[in-house]
């Protein structure tokens, strides 16, 4: 027999069931959001990881590469030591015993990290030493190469004297 | 953490730079040097031509051409002169104008000279 009583237990359980799979149906809501939650950090610290693997292995590189780096930097010119080179130049010619003078000197912009130095210098002097004198600048250990020679023999001058002119590029770091 | 990051930048920017002068280096031609070149027409000339004047130049960094002018003692010594340098290994050919040919004795010439493609391979 369905009294009274029976039917307020009824309807408290059916509430409580109702609560209860209300509470249920938060805590799993809760649970997952949670968990993506997880994931998406899980994921961050892979990721922080990676590149703190990545800046030690890069760091590592740097040091280990740190000589070579730095006699690649000897074989490139850059606008801080251009008087230096220059004085260099003019120091061999005299060493080599002819007269050399630079006539002009100008950089050309190109594409990319390096420009182009251009010098030009004129030369005379005894034809050997001035022969001398380009394969010098021919193998200077720079990246540099010599894009012109003009040599005409003096034919007045006592013995086989040479003068004329030599262009020389050289690739200059551009750090702009 | 900025400072780290402010370093890694700066690493890059030196690795970027080091990466730069390697590659130049790498790329660098290996054409053939003028003293090579004008110490074989020199010795090719010797003592019997007189060479007044020599000119090189490269374009895109190969050297295209020489021009020389000078004075040979006879027309055969200069025809000589031209065949050796179109004998040697180092160059193409040499163009000497057949109007350098009137004179029979104490002639000025201007001859072309082109060097070999392969020296520049």
């Amino acid at each position: 027999m369905i009294t009274r009583k029976t039917k307020v237990y009824g309807f408290v359980s059916v509430l409580f069931f109702i609560v209860m799979g209300a509470v249920l149906v938060s805590m799993l809501q809760y649970i997952e959001a949670k968990g993506g939650e997880l994931v998406q950090h899980s994921k961050e610290i892979a990721d922080y990881k990676a590149r703190e693997q990545a800046y030690n292995e890069l760091e590592q590189l740097i040091v280990s590469t740190k000589d070579d780096r730095d006699e690649l930097a000897t074989y490139i010119l850059t606008e801080n030591v251009t008087i230096d080179f220059l004085a260099t130049i003019e120091e061999i010619a005299i060493e080599q015993g002819i007269e050399l003078t630079t006539n002009s000197l100008h950089v050309e912009e190109q594409e990319g990290l390096f420009d182009t130095l251009v010098i030009s210098f004129s030369v005379d002097g005894p034809q050997t030493r001035v022969y001398s004198m380009l394969q010098i600048l021919e193998t200077l250990p720079y990246h540099a190469f010599v894009s012109g020679v003009s040599f005409t023999n003096d034919q007045k001058a006592v013995g086989a004297v040479v003068e004329g002119t030599i262009e020389l590029n050289v690739s200059l770091l551009d750090y702009d | 953490m900025l400072v780290a990051k402010m370093m890694y930048t700066k690493n890059l920017n030196k690795r970027y730079v080091a990466n730069g002068i390697a590659a130049q280096l790498i790329n660098s031609d290996t054409d053939a040097l003028f003293s090579a070149l004008l110490s074989e027409v020199e010795n090719i000339a010797g003592t019997s031509v007189v060479l007044e004047a020599i000119s090189f130049s490269r374009v895109e960094g190969k050297v295209e051409s020489i021009q020389i002018t000078g004075d040979a003692p006879s027309r055969a010594t200069l025809v000589q002169f031209r065949d050796s340098l179109e004998e040697s290994s180092l160059f193409e050919s040499a163009a000497l104008p057949l109007s350098n040919l009137a004179k029979d004795k104490d002639v000025p010439f201007s001859i072309t000279i082109l060097v070999s493609n392969q020296l520049q391979e």
